[in-house]
């Protein structure tokens, strides 16, 4: 990434993305409030769609609204969440899995307001097999009583079976498809996927729309 | 909000931006390849034409209908003739080399049919009540435009007065010319460089753009709401625009 990566929290809450990212996060909170989901999860077909990107973005807004928010970066072969922060603790969840780092030392407090984050941790070799562990279910079931909403970021459909493994304490995904990046046959594929595993899937997003306006 | 849908301003931007290079890459190619086709295959022609003024001379009928028609027969008879490299442009070729060899010496030859442009035509004007026909030749040489004409003249004086054979069209006319071609009456015509250059960058463009088009058209990637319908059950709950970078931000 050439410029530093720019997230809905450098932004004048006046402007018109707002608005956008709100109604999702309504649909969130409506789901969330009558299926009682806590934790989220963003599938695209494909990468470089701003899954990651709208999904944090949808992270910050529920910190804003004084909700005890986390985000987890669970792609560990695409470490693109650490662009969005400076001076924070490399340290993440591969490391805690293999006991290299205790919870405290990889979750970094209020990165943004009531948002706390937990990076993807040091390259490990098999980052699909440290998703099947029952120490990751035992983490995430901890953490669940401690914030009110929880965001994991995980690689796309396409590349492994990830976003599926993770499907046993996620309760409801996000779809992201993106205008003139995606393609047919990629959609086709993902639901396919989609379907066969029953991952429940609440909407779709759809990300690099053409509203570009100056912002105050 | 609203949904976006069809193809916006923006698409066709963002598509302009995505192809720019390729279609640059077409203009500039076809560009140097029609410049260095015009450069190598082209070159300046020189041209002039002489007029005849034919009137039928016949016995039985001289008016001006009887004319026209057997102008416009000398006419044809006479491209046919220049045409099929009968004898006719033998005794020119001849005629012109004699002129050109007074004029340039050795150095300079006349050329054959095929190595020259020429062009008849034939029509009838009322104020001089004759047919004017025209004849019209075209050289790489400026030298042989005028020697050639002026043999054409020759030539075709001596068929209406000196043969007098049956298959001889010309003997019942009365032809007359304007008078010989000098040097200054050869025109140059310009080379078509600039006008293969300008062809060629606009095929390039044309092929750049089109080409991107089918590519698009081709790739099946997702442009609106309702590409995403047709292959997505899941119901779509918002859109997001890009966010500026940290750059548009400041």
């Amino acid at each position: 990434m050439n410029e530093k990566a720019i997230d809905i929290s450098k932004i004048s809450p006046d402007s018109e993305y707002y608005a956008y990212y709100n109604r999702i996060q309504d649909e969130l909170k409506y789901a969330s409030l009558n299926n009682h989901y806590k934790v989220f999860s963003s599938l695209s077909p494909k990468s470089a769609l701003r899954k990651t990107k709208s999904l944090l973005n949808i992270a910050i807004l529920f910190g804003q609204d004084e909700y005890r928010t986390l985000f987890i970066d669970l792609d560990m072969r695409n470490k693109t969440l650490e662009d969005y922060f400076d001076n924070v603790n490399k340290l993440g969840i591969s490391d805690y899995l293999t006991n290299r780092a205790s919870k405290e030392e990889i979750i970094n407090k209020s990165l943004r307001k009531n948002l706390d984050v937990i990076f993807s941790g040091s390259d490990t070799i098999f980052p699909s097999s440290f998703l099947e562990s029952n120490k990751l279910d035992e983490f995430i079931n901890e953490l669940k009583e401690q914030y009110d909403y929880i965001f994991v970021n995980v690689a796309p459909l396409y590349k492994n079976t990830d976003a599926v493994n993770i499907s046993r304490f996620v309760d409801a995904y996000l779809f992201n498809v993106a205008l003139r990046k995606t393609k047919t046959l990629d959609i086709k594929l993902a639901m396919d996927i989609i379907h066969k595993n029953n991952l429940n899937v609440i909407g779709t997003i759809i990300t690099n729309s053409s509203i570009k306006k100056k912002l105050k | 909000m609203e949904q976006e849908k069809g193809i916006s301003f923006f698409d066709i931007l963002v598509f302009i931006k995505k192809h720019l290079i390729f279609i640059i890459a077409t203009f500039v190619i076809f560009c140097v390849s029609g410049l260095s086709y015009s450069i190598i295959t082209d070159k300046d022609s020189y041209y002039s034409n002489i007029n005849f003024y034919v009137t039928y001379n016949g016995e039985s009928d001289s008016s001006s209908i009887n004319s026209i028609n057997y102008g416009r027969l000398a006419a044809k008879t006479f491209a046919e003739a220049i045409n099929s490299d009968s004898n006719l442009w033998k005794r020119i070729e001849v005629k012109a080399n004699s002129n050109i060899y007074a004029a340039y010496g050795d150095s300079v030859k006349a050329p054959t049919y095929t190595q020259i442009g020429s062009s008849i035509s034939a029509k009838y004007d009322e104020s001089l009540e004759s047919m004017i026909f025209s004849v019209k030749y075209t050289s790489s040489d400026k030298r042989i435009v005028a020697p050639l004409l002026n043999a054409t003249i020759d030539v075709v004086k001596e068929l209406t007065t000196v043969d007098n054979s049956e298959e001889n069209v010309f003997k019942y006319y009365k032809v007359g010319t304007f008078g010989y071609v000098n040097e200054e009456d050869v025109y140059n015509n310009p080379s078509k460089v600039k006008n293969i250059t300008i062809i060629s960058a606009l095929s390039g463009l044309f092929i750049g753009i089109s080409g991107s088009i089918i590519y698009e058209c081709s790739s099946h990637k997702i442009r609106n709401i309702d590409d995403i319908e047709r292959v997505c059950d899941i119901r779509i709950i918002g859109q997001v625009p890009d966010l500026p970078t940290e750059s548009e931000e400041k």
